[in-house]
């Protein structure tokens, strides 16, 4: 007969057999397998709790970074009155008269033409020429007038009086009804614009924790040269790539880094917005603490490099400074290393592509840029990053 | 069960997640039981073998491709512990390979009219290498060039074992009827 019909029955009815087997055995079973963690098995839990716990901390992140100018600021920087002594002095009597005005325009000129000359600051000075101001009224008949805002500027149908001067700007000046030509204080303005600094126009040497310092022409002249930020939290967007090895991860990836800031030069002299653009290389450690469905909760610590790519400084309306500009492009050249650690909350679109947010603590080290970013002015910081990540 | 609902207990699994590991042992465990039992001979030393078997299982889930099916992955798995576990007991030393004439006829019936319980007990009365290749050649398919690979005897042993262990299968179950 043939062997494959008799072992056919066989097969059959041996292969739906099972036998039971005693409890004792799947405890032998589990006393060999690893170590097993209790808490993960009350893992709906805990994620509902890590999840609470993310999403406290974001709005705490929010409601603790995004100051603004009313309230208390989130930086002070002091400045101690570098140049123009003359003409502040002016501004602080708030009494002038006609002479005095003209020799401190006069005086004005000659500095500004000095400024030129890095020598005359201060080697941590941006050098920047501020155009004359213009909110000066200058009195009639040894009339004294106390220097007011903008309010009180110019009006361009007023007469123009010669000034017995060779100096071609100040040849602009009108004495007749004791205004400032508005030509020739943009003339004098135009080299605002040649001497720009390349980094930030409110770049200046300054620690973090509102020292006395040096300051720009632009703040100088303000009253008392404090200039004020407020930081707003920065976002950022990732892309990152893991390789992981069970409930860790090591993870590389790219990142966009949008920071704005408020500031204010003291008194509303100038005030205005700063955006910053920053790429970044992210590399990180993560841990998967919790998985819920399809969303996993995870924390991560690395390090990350950002660049620079843009910076801009938009002038508000409403800004007293005599001569606005819509936007100041400048780009800060320095690297900016930092520590960072996440907690995450992600979701599995796809078997290995996931999008999250995550909440960040960064701790930014010092770079030796003037540009007062939060990272320079708040090296412990928190921001919020959101992404996409793939891992295989 | 389902694919998507294996794939996920296999996940959670390699999480470490006991509750998904004891609901893959209370899957799989009475069916490798009947397997260990048909080649180690008795429950108790079978319990060794399941127990070996999970183990392995466990630690390399993450090998299983899904490309066949998970049942006889475990399968695959438990065999090769028993095996393991024989040869460990040198119980192939004392096989020979003298001839055997006739090969006996069995009575297919009779085979068809026995419960799975008395088909395996039969089986797992056998003495070690009948039973051993019994069950490899006539259940698990190997032929008897692979079970002289795998077991480290002769294929002429293998076939003279296969045809002791029928002719003492054919016994039994004419002593049962």
């Amino acid at each position: 007969m043939d062997d494959k019909k008799i072992i056919k029955p066989i097969q059959d009815k041996l292969s739906q057999h099972r036998v039971a087997v005693p409890d004792s055995l799947w405890k032998r079973v589990a006393n060999t397998l690893p170590a097993h963690i209790v808490w993960y098995k009350r893992k709906g839990l805990y994620g509902a709790v890590a999840a609470i716990a993310a999403i406290a901390i974001i709005i705490c992140c929010y409601v603790a970074n995004n100051d603004c100018l009313h309230c208390e600021p989130s930086q002070h920087i002091c400045a101690n009155r570098t140049v123009h002594q003359d003409s502040a002095h002016v501004e602080s009597n708030h009494n002038i008269n006609k002479q005095n005005v003209i020799n401190n325009i006069i005086e004005t000129e000659q500095n500004t033409l000095l400024t030129k000359t890095p020598k005359r600051t201060t080697p941590s000075v941006a050098v920047v020429v501020k155009p004359i101001e213009p909110t000066v009224r200058i009195a009639e008949n040894n009339d004294t007038r106390p220097i007011n805002h903008k309010e009180d500027t110019v009006s361009n149908d007023i007469t123009a009086h010669d000034i017995v001067t060779n100096d071609p700007v100040i040849a602009h000046y009108n004495n007749d009804e004791s205004y400032y030509d508005d030509k020739a204080i943009k003339s004098i303005g135009k080299n605002y614009h040649k001497h720009k600094d390349q980094s930030s126009f409110l770049a200046f040497d300054a620690t973090t924790s509102g020292q006395r310092t040096v300051v720009t022409p632009f703040s100088s002249r303000c009253y008392n040269g404090e200039v004020t930020f407020a930081h707003k939290m920065p976002f950022s967007m990732r892309a990152l790539f893991e390789k992981r090895f069970g409930r860790w991860g090591l993870g590389v990836g790219l990142s966009y880094t949008y920071m704005v800031a408020d500031y204010e030069i003291t008194h509303n002299i100038r005030q205005g917005k700063q955006e910053l653009h920053y790429v970044g290389i992210p590399l990180y450690a993560s841990f998967e603490f919790a998985r819920v469905g399809k969303f996993a909760f995870y924390t991560s610590l690395g390090g990350q490099v950002d660049i620079n790519t843009a910076g801009i400084h938009r002038e508000l309306p409403e800004s007293y400074a005599y001569e606005h500009f819509d936007k100041l492009e400048f780009r800060d050249k320095a690297l900016q290393f930092s520590a960072q650690l996440r907690v995450g909350a992600a979701f599995e679109v796809t078997k290995h592509f996931d999008i999250f947010i995550e909440p960040v603590l960064g701790y930014y080290f010092a770079n030796g840029s003037k540009v007062h970013s939060i990272w320079h002015d708040t090296p412990l910081s928190t921001s919020i990053a959101f992404g996409v990540r793939t891992w295989f | 069960m389902h694919t998507d609902d294996e794939q996920k207990l296999i996940k959670a699994c390699m999480r470490n997640d006991r509750t998904a590991q004891r609901a893959l042992y209370d899957r799989f465990a009475p069916y490798m039981m009947a397997i260990a039992i048909r080649y180690v001979g008795d429950y108790d030393t079978a319990q060794d073998v399941v127990q070996e078997a999970f183990i392995k299982v466990f630690a390399s889930l993450n090998q299983y491709t899904a490309k066949g099916s998970l049942e006889g992955w475990v399968r695959r798995i438990t065999v090769n512990s028993a095996l393991e576990y024989l040869r460990s007991t040198d119980v192939f030393d004392s096989l020979d390979c003298d001839e055997v004439g006739q090969i006996p006829t069995m009575n297919i019936t009779a085979i068809e009219k026995m419960s799975a319980d008395e088909l395996m007990n039969i089986i797992a009365s056998l003495p070690a290498g009948y039973r051993t290749v019994f069950n490899m050649y006539a259940i698990e398919g190997y032929s008897h060039k692979e079970i002289a690979q795998i077991m480290g005897i002769q294929e002429s042993s293998s076939r003279s074992q296969y045809i002791r262990a029928k002719l003492l299968i054919q016994k039994k179950i004419e002593n049962l009827t």
